[in-house]
């Protein structure tokens, strides 16, 4: 049974995206509609995620491995503000952004916001924080020999990046770029926002087509267009990353750096600088807009607790379906953990409801749907980050089996004490990403479900903008807590 | 966990309405049944007139009504749509799904009055460039001037693909303009600083400060006006008149509670409604409120013509249109 969780995992999270693309089939007649605008909107999807992802992963690597190196008071709080813009809203990041570099911002000629500069910015300020946690994350559980081999045979930086960093990184590469390119690609406030209407994205192109046009046909069309890049991207760069074979140990010790020249420690500032630099204004300027329009009306508190509800109750799915799928080695499962990613959104949401509404519209159903959806969409930030765990797991099968342990003991005796830092932070990145999800709910529409991104969103709706800044400080500072307590939780076992 | 999941789908319980009572469905838009909206008050006010539950679903706007009507087809839980506008009137009728409202029309008070007896209107609002008092001192007094002037005033538009005010402009520019309209595209497109997702997030760049202009309603300084004191956002009055949007509702033909959905059709056009809408919905009565509107509603641009397609005109061009338009803006 427990051999089998990975295939039965593939299949539930392959029947999540390909039932509703049939439904989506038999109501269009199975005619696919092509034209030659798509070229150039795939084309320009294609530049755009891609240079957001290179902008994200390099700097990303740089930045990790710097602050692995580098200790100083304050990393960690920086490790914990570093997750908080995974939740920021679209909107509130881009509105953030006008306050930086806009007309009417701090620094309106540093570069064009708006236009691709603009975009890259939001999309690297959303995306490179998260790189740089997952490579972290990696690189934390390096095996303390290897440092001490390392040291031992006198490995300069570089040795010490090829030989032992790189190759714990480059496990989670093809996760960390598959996930910023797929997230990339579906953007869809940012690219409008500041991209106008000469910036047409895979994304946008299904939207219009589900919407204005309601041609299913064609949202079909470009959805596979969408399905095959992304699945044929994300398989090759699983392919061409393949994890080296290795044995491990189980203890789990911080691993005991050798100390680096000066010029090393100046380069590793130069990127932890840079990182906090795309990272921390930002921040900095959502959190001041918001100071001072923090309000806890019942419809403020009501939406927290809606949006902790949820967020949970996706979390816990998102995690037991990505446990599975990190665990298996194979380019399949690592597609099928982005499946959330790779299907879009408004398809899979357009076409469960199609299976689905004769079920009945109560509000259980209703809650039902967002949790699956949204921890379909969390699946991928889940197994990206128990992935960098799993790499200490897999030398272990042999002992395992010597030792018999199967099922619920190997769980418990192994798995679980060694995964348990990852878990925390699986669990935390689904959690967040599900907070601050509006997707979901917006699709499938509801009258008595108030989150706190929707709650914001009513606001800027009704000429309450200032309200909604404050809406978004709550957001932001219930992911600060949660975080903070999740790096608590994994950081417990991290004694030996 | 487990508690959590229990006692969300125990709070569920407690949001879901009692069976004994008739219930009314009503389809709306988020804004309208949302906390500022004026959804709340209307379900208490025609609660009390009925011995009913009326319910809302709420969907992202008209558009996405439309389509989650097209998906459920004759399955529809719906027994009232309310939030429709006259750009999609016709679309919504080739349905098949809406029967007569059973309203007397002429208690409609919309501008060059109204015929349809499948939709009825509740509420009605002119488009306009709203602009901001302080950093633009010579607005624009037509629309032939907001697309020939200084492009470094900027405006920000809404991107007809998502949004209706969006559409809205569009439809507006290809009144005045006609065969040229994508030529005016052309010309307007330097003073574009931006066409947003939706309206909310182009008024909000707008607030914010990052251009002096945005597409909005003649209603909008009406709420800064009376929510925040300020006459600092105009709205700018053109010379070729203004495009009108006309908020609609309708009855599903196949509703197991059809009477009572043609009841609040009437509530619909009643003041106990129509009161709501100004200061809630932000947008002008369809109807005879019980008394005078606001004084900061006097204080409004008045248009002198008003400009709108019909709404088969619509149904039929609309998609060429939208082509027109990408062309000329990438182009």
């Amino acid at each position: 049974m427990a051999k089998r969780l990975p295939q039965l995992a593939i299949l539930a999270a392959l029947a999540a995206g390909l039932v509703p693309l049939l439904a989506l089939v038999l109501t269009s007649g199975g005619a696919l509609g092509f034209d030659s605008s798509i070229i150039a909107i795939v084309l320009f999807t294609l530049k755009q995620a891609a240079l957001s992802t290179l902008l994200s992963v390099i700097p990303g690597l740089a930045a990790a491995r710097a602050l692995m190196h580098l200790r100083f008071s304050g990393r960690s709080l920086l490790l914990t503000l570093f997750a908080l813009p995974m939740a920021v809203p679209a909107i509130v990041a881009v509105l953030g952004a006008t306050a930086l570099i806009g007309n009417s911002g701090l620094l309106p000629e540093l570069f064009p916001l708006y236009g691709l500069p603009g975009i890259l910015f939001v999309h690297v300020f959303f995306n490179l924080p998260m790189a740089t946690r997952l490579f972290y994350q990696a690189l934390t559980e390096v095996r303390p020999e290897s440092h001490k081999l390392a040291a031992q045979l006198g490995f300069g930086p570089v040795q010490v990046f090829a030989h032992v960093e790189w190759p714990a990184m480059k496990v989670v590469v093809p996760q960390v770029a598959g996930l910023i390119f797929l997230l990339c690609a579906a953007s869809f406030v940012v690219v409008l926002t500041l991209g106008g209407a000469s910036s047409t994205t895979l994304e946008v192109a299904i939207y219009q087509s589900l919407r204005m046009d309601f041609d299913p046909a064609r949202a079909l069309a470009l959805s596979l267009i969408q399905i095959g890049v992304s699945a044929v991207l994300t398989g090759f760069a699983q392919a061409s990353f393949r994890q080296d074979k290795g044995f491990a140990p189980l203890r789990t010790v911080t691993p005991q750096l050798t100390p680096e020249a000066l010029g090393a420690r100046a380069m590793n500032v130069c990127f932890v600088a840079l990182a906090a630099f795309v990272v921390l204004p930002l921040l900095a300027v959502i959190v001041l807009a918001g100071v001072n329009h923090l309000h806890f009306t019942s419809a403020t508190l009501g939406a927290l607790f809606t949006s902790l509800g949820l967020g949970l109750a996706s979390a816990v799915i998102a995690l037991a379906l990505a446990w599975p799928l990190s665990k298996a080695q194979d380019a399949t499962s690592h597609v099928i953990s982005l499946a959330g990613l790779i299907f879009p959104p408004a398809v899979l949401a357009t076409g469960w409801f199609l299976l689905l509404h004769k079920l009945g519209d109560s509000l259980a159903l209703t809650l039902a749907f967002i949790i699956a959806l949204n921890s379909l969409m969390a699946l991928p930030y889940a197994a990206a980050s128990l992935r960098a765990g799993q790499m200490r797991l897999a030398p272990l099968a042999r002992l395992q089996e010597q030792l018999g342990f199967a099922g619920l003991t190997r769980f418990s005796m192994i798995e679980l004490p060694l995964l348990r830092r990852a878990a925390a932070q699986a669990f935390l990145m689904a959690l967040v990403m599900s907070l601050g999800d509006l997707t979901a709910i917006t699709l499938l529409g509801s009258s008595n479900i108030v989150t706190l991104p929707t709650l914001l969103h009513a606001e800027m709706g009704h000429y309450r903008s200032a309200d909604a800044s404050g809406t978004a400080l709550l957001l932001l500072i219930l992911c600060g807590l949660l975080t903070f307590a999740a790096q608590k939780l994994g950081e417990r076992d991290a004694q030996p | 966990m487990k508690k959590i999941i229990i006692s969300l789908l125990a709070a569920t319980a407690f949001v879901l309405p009692a069976a004994a009572k008739d219930a009314l469905t009503v389809y709306t838009y988020d804004s309208f049944a949302g906390d500022y909206g004026p959804g709340k008050a209307v379900k208490a006010a025609f609660e009390k007139t009925c011995d009913c539950d009326l319910n809302f679903v709420t969907l992202g706007d008209g558009v996405a009504m439309l389509n989650r009507l097209k998906l459920e087809g004759k399955d529809t839980k719906a027994d009232v749509v309310l939030g429709l506008d006259t750009n999609l009137t016709a679309e919504a009728k080739a349905t098949g799904l809406f029967g007569k409202h059973g309203v007397d029309v002429a208690r409609a008070t919309v501008p060059d009055g109204w015929k349809d007896d499948t939709f009825l209107p509740y509420d009605y609002g002119y488009f306009a460039v709203v602009y901001n008092t302080e950093t633009l001192k010579n607005p624009p007094k037509s629309l032939d001037e907001l697309v020939n002037g200084d492009a470094s005033q900027k405006i920000v538009l809404e991107d007809p693909r998502a949004s209706t005010p969006g559409l809205g402009f569009l439809l507006w520019m290809k009144q005045v303009y006609g065969d040229k309209a994508s030529d005016a595209w052309k010309k307007l497109k330097p003073r574009i600083l931006t066409t947003a997702a939706s309206w909310d997030d182009a008024y909000a760049l707008f607030t914010k400060g990052e251009a002096p202009m945005v597409f909005s309603y003649v209603t909008s300084p009406a709420y800064h006006m009376i929510e925040e004191k300020t006459e600092k956002y105009q709205a700018a009055n053109f010379a070729e008149g203004h495009y009108l949007q006309i908020e609609v509702a309708g009855v599903i033909e196949g509703s197991a509670h059809k009477a009572l959905a043609q009841k609040f059709m009437g509530f619909m056009l009643s003041p106990d409604f129509q009161d709501l809408i100004p200061t809630t919905n932000w947008m002008m009565p369809a109807a005879k409120t019980s008394a005078p509107l606001p004084p900061e509603f006097d204080k409004l641009v008045k248009p002198t013509k008003t400009l709108i397609y019909s709404p088969e005109d619509v149904a039929a061009h609309r998609r060429d249109w939208m082509e027109e338009w990408m062309k000329a803006v990438n182009g």
